[in-house]
């Protein structure tokens, strides 16, 4: 199938680069397994359990930096429209002594459509990060597209593909404000009618008004219902 | 780690044990089509683009579907397991829907958004597909019914229906769409 095939080279050569040794590029790996139920026809929860290592070349190894526990409600406002609040508790300290916790607030709208097979989603966020003694407001905004890898719908033990491009703004009373953009691409499964696993390639161009930076990331994330 | 493999390995596990109504649709090529269907692709391909087959199973029958688009406009046709044409169904605007079948969307719900609208035209049994095709190409035959899905929200909360409307308003079928979610892919 015409779509499919340029994406699977795509996401091989993305793999390699993440492979490759870059020792100006730290490279990181997040999973994460997300539990939602569905309270009513328009309330939402989930809570989600996330962890992030970071590749070290020097020994080899993968090393945590943080878990973080986190919920989400999401209320529908519309016939394709959500809106979400969420918290977030980042345990950092216990792994990396530099790294503060983080108490994280989340107010979130999203929308999406889907006239035939692919669907469209816009996601706007702001979040009110307090890291340590230190607070920070980021807003951001994020597109994505996704569409099942064979047919037109999405059915049992079939793939499905996603691609997300986002832009984040931090703002802190001492510090410049930070620009931030990212990338990503993936594939899912459709495991059981109420499981999936997910696996996205992620890269993010880091504080772009300052010193540039790039990090790559490998997500891999299992949602299961309830 | 350890945790976590032993998690989804017991996910995997819930896999074989669960018992599911079995439901797939699958994009095909041309050549495993039935040979009635090939037979009339040069009717449907002269002029067209986009060209896609799928093959359907609603857990009982299989089904075969062709969708192409024609002149700017989306058909799709759909044939039994032996390939035989089932009906025809043309993507059209809500400004082409007829009166009567608007005041019928209406009357269920407080607000209604209609996401998909086709008109559909049902093959009788021992009727010639062919002549079928080319009338409904030529826009010579009025359809037998429309079919929409419609989002609104309802006196229970926010639904969507597919509704099967006849050409004078007369409701004919109303299912209820059952919504793949997608929490996985908050983008």
């Amino acid at each position: 199938m015409w779509c499919t095939k340029p994406f699977w080279l795509i996401a091989f050569l993305g793999f390699g680069v993440f492979v490759q040794a870059q020792q100006a590029t730290p490279r990181f790996l997040e999973s994460q397994l997300v539990v939602s139920h569905k309270l009513s026809n328009t309330y939402n929860a989930n809570l989600a359990f996330s962890s992030r290592m970071e590749y070290e070349d020097a020994n080899s190894s993968l090393p945590t930096g943080f878990v973080q526990l986190s919920h989400f409600s999401t209320f529908r406002v519309g016939n394709n429209s959500h809106f979400g609040l969420g918290l977030m508790y980042r345990f950092a300290e216990d792994f990396e002594a530099k790294s503060p916790n983080e108490f994280r607030l989340t107010q979130q709208f999203h929308t999406a459509t889907k006239p035939n097979v692919v669907r469209y989603a816009h996601r706007f966020r702001v979040e009110e990060r307090f890291v340590g003694a230190e607070t920070y407001t980021r807003l951001r905004y994020s597109m994505g597209i996704d569409f099942p890898l064979n047919g037109q719908a999405l059915d049992l033990k079939e793939a499905y593909t996603l691609y997300n491009a986002e832009s984040l703004l931090q703002l802190n009373n001492n510090q410049s404000p930070r620009v931030d953009f990212r990338i990503s691409g993936g594939v899912g499964v459709l495991v059981t009618p109420k499981t999936k696993l997910q696996a996205t390639l992620q890269y993010r161009f880091e504080q772009l008004t300052q010193n540039q930076t790039g990090r790559w990331f490998l997500l891999l994330g299992g949602y299961i219902k309830i | 780690m350890r945790a976590y493999c032993l998690f989804f390995l017991l996910l995997f596990g819930y896999t074989a044990i669960a018992q599911v109504k079995y439901e797939k649709e699958e994009r095909i090529q041309k050549e495993a089509l039935p040979t009635a269907v090939v037979k009339l692709l040069p009717l449907m391909e002269t002029q067209a683009k986009r060209m896609r087959y799928y093959r359907e199973f609603d857990g009982q029958s299989i089904s075969y579907e062709v969708k192409f688009k024609k002149h700017g406009i989306h058909f799709s046709v759909e044939f039994n397991q032996d390939g035989q044409l089932e009906d025809i169904e043309v993507l059209i605007s809500k400004s082409a829907l007829p009166t009567a079948v608007l005041e019928t969307v209406k009357t269920d719900f407080q607000r209604v958004k209609l996401t998909r609208i086709q008109k559909q035209f049902v093959h009788p049994k021992g009727g010639n597909p062919a002549q079928a095709l080319q009338a409904v190409f030529e826009n010579q035959i009025a359809p037998t019914a429309y079919e929409l899905e419609v989002s609104g929200k309802t006196q229970n909360g926010y639904r969507q229906f597919e509704l099967l409307i006849a050409p004078s308003g007369k409701l004919l079928k109303k299912s209820t769409i059952l919504t793949k979610t997608y929490e996985h892919v908050v983008h």
